[in-house]
């Protein structure tokens, strides 16, 4: 049987990060649309940490943890922003919001 | 031990007093929080005074300062950033003050229950840059791009109580989190072709220095090395607001409060052009050899930016995205300066390391230049009665200004000189910023560019022109209604124009003292002296 080579969790985390942004361009729910943003940051994540496995050193990991914060922030925010819409609109359909054009 | 505390003693004072901010904006008595934005400016004053102290002029002895692990490498490029970004810093909160609610607009910065968070972000945003100037880690890097740009995501939505400003602070959010994705995964594949996350050792590690300083072969770059370049760009490209990732500007500056107008068109753009000059110069080597696909990338992206920025600005009838698109099209001045610099290594022969140095200096010019200038611009609009005469509002629309520059003729006076200066006619600091582009480009063989940024010129003209003639030439509308408050002019909006437009006209004029400032800004061009890192 093939073991996992490095290739295998950059794939992984590639997909991943495709996914979506893909996600992020079709679907207009701003709940999905913050989740797919966070899949993307998860993808990032296995590269990071496959990598340092890789390298055999730390940093990689050390990475992860910063991206898992700073990922925890935007989906506080991102949460904040949610109830904010859906307060004055009854709805999570980003086309709700339209007022600014040009 | 007191070294490594110095290194970091402005961004030390900028995080703490906007802990202490936040919470003060906490405190029931309104006196209290009317103490908040003198505290934020207090600490801004004092950290542009360390900053200017730390300036060393063009001194051998100078070397790159660095930590016990190499985290954080200061040299001539980022002590200069943290001056500029303090002293537009300064400018910046001025105009935010809470003075004036009714002719300004701005309920959250009107001393309300949200004073402290607005201004604790502001230093914490200001503080990202500061970060981002001096990392030599990318795990630093990408921290200080996010602490630039998250309270960025927050001042706009609640800088207006209305639904415009929470719509644009949810379109900014989104597509701010999914560059900033983007960017990451990029930063994940520059450490995993390095197996390094410290800029100094990316960079031995792409450029041996065995290697002839001038092969052409140093160019050439590994395919995942370049998708890492590219992604990071394109993450980049959304702070700057740089087409493709354009589409925002126009919907948020509109959106946000004035203030926050101004903040946003100067602060996440210097923020993502610093990340963009230090990650050139670690995958590009001390002699910045770049790979051609990259240069055309850049030169694609600037043409781009330029004229897509200029055109829309023609259209616009609301004065926010007007300026929106003019910050766009300024963003593509700058990044000519950018493309300049990256293809020198190819195109630019023997003298290509003056090339660079101009063109980099050039960027460090323009960015400090447009900082001084644009704070005028959004300072005359806030102080601009609006047409219908709203409560809380200020001039917004092309409309709103018909005939005011004879009504209020100081104002008006400011605004053709902030016109006149992001035109980049002559006696402005604007033309020399143009000039300072122009030169590099000229010398390192880019005629086109130089042709396009004429032709982009003149095409902005068009909008600027239209502005100051829309002040004087039309007659004012009758239904304006005069400011009621007391004072006409709060004087800390007043000062940021008049410190804004007594530097556009100062650095244009007084040709030595343009001369002390394009040799402050070659000094800091200079990013790194090379000194190895402690292991």
């Amino acid at each position: 049987m093939e073991t996992l080579a490095l290739q295998h969790y950059l794939a992984v985390g590639a997909i991943l990060f495709g996914i979506g942004l893909i996600g992020f361009m079709c679907r207009r729910n701003l709940i999905v649309m913050f989740l797919c943003t966070e899949l993307m940051f998860q993808g990032v994540a296995i590269n990071l940490v496959a990598f340092g496995h890789f390298w055999g050193n730390f940093s990689g990991q050390a990475f992860t943890i910063f991206v898992l914060v700073i990922a925890a922030a935007e989906a506080s925010l991102a949460l904040g922003l949610v109830v904010l819409l859906f307060r004055q609109k009854n709805t999570l359909d980003a086309d709700a919001w339209r007022e600014l054009k040009g | 031990m007191t070294g490594y505390f110095s290194l970091l003693l402005p961004e030390l004072i900028l995080s703490t007093v906007a802990c202490v901010l936040m919470l003060l904006g906490c405190s029931m008595k309104v006196a209290t929080r009317k103490r908040v934005p003198i505290l934020a400016l207090v600490a801004m004053i004092v950290v542009f005074a360390i900053q200017l102290g730390r300036q060393q002029g063009d001194n051998a002895s100078v070397h790159t300062l660095t930590d016990l692990s190499g985290t954080l490498r200061i040299f001539h490029f980022a002590q200069y950033i943290k001056l500029l970004v303090a002293g537009v810093g300064i400018m910046l909160l001025l105009l935010a003050w809470p003075t004036n609610a009714e002719g300004t607009g701005n309920s959250a910065m009107n001393v309300g229950q949200e004073t402290g968070e607005f201004y604790g972000l502001m230093l914490l945003s200001l503080c990202g840059i500061f970060i981002v100037a001096g990392a030599n880690d990318i795990i630093l890097l990408f921290l200080g791009i996010e602490l630039a740009s998250i309270p960025t995501y927050i001042m706009v939505s609640i800088s207006r109580p209305n639904p415009v400003a929470q719509e644009a602070g949810v379109k900014y959010f989104f597509l701010g989190a999914m560059s900033a994705a983007i960017m990451v995964f990029g930063f994940s594949y520059l450490y995993g072709t390095t197996g390094s996350i410290k800029l100094d050792q990316i960079s031995q590690l792409l450029h041996p220095a065995s290697a002839s300083e001038s092969d052409p072969a140093q160019t050439a770059m590994q395919p995942w090395v370049l998708l890492a370049v590219i992604m990071l760009v394109a993450g980049f490209a959304f702070k700057i607001a740089a087409v493709p990732l354009h589409v925002y500007a126009g919907d948020v500056y509109q959106g946000a409060a004035t203030p926050v107008t101004a903040f946003l068109s100067f602060v996440p753009k210097t923020s993502g052009f610093v990340a963009l000059i230090k990650i050139l110069y670690a995958v590009g080597g001390s002699s910045w050899a770049l790979p051609a696909t990259l240069v055309k990338l850049l030169w694609v992206i600037a043409v781009l930016t330029m004229t897509f920025g200029n055109v829309l600005g023609l259209l616009q009838t609301n004065l926010k995205r007007l300026l929106a698109y003019s910050s766009v099209a300024h963003s593509g001045y700058m990044l000519t300066g950018i493309a300049t610099l990256a293809g020198a290594y190819l195109s630019a022969g023997q003298d290509r390391s003056t090339v660079q140095t101009d063109a980099l200096a050039g960027v460090i010019f323009y960015l400090t230049a447009y900082g001084i200038m644009n704070a005028a611009a959004f300072g005359v609009l806030m102080l601009l009665p609006a047409r219908d005469g709203r409560a809380g509002t200020s001039a917004e629309t092309i409309e709103d200004i018909a005939g005011q520059g004879r009504r209020h003729v100081g104002l008006g006076l400011c605004m053709a000189v902030a016109c006149f200066s992001l035109i980049g006619i002559p006696l402005t600091v604007g033309f020399w910023g143009k000039v300072l582009l122009i030169k590099p480009a000229f010398s390192g063989g880019n005629n086109w560019l130089v042709v396009i940024i004429m032709i982009n010129a003149a095409i902005s003209a068009a909008y600027y022109l239209r502005i100051i003639a829309t002040m004087f030439l039309r007659d004012p509308v009758s239904d304006a209604v005069e400011p009621t408050n007391g004072s006409r002019y709060p004087l800390p909006i007043t000062a940021a124009i008049g410190i804004s437009v007594f530097g556009t006209l100062l650095l244009g004029t007084v040709l030595p003292l343009t001369q002390v400032f394009t040799t402050g800004t070659h000094i800091a061009a200079r990013i790194d002296d090379g000194t190895p890192s402690p292991k």
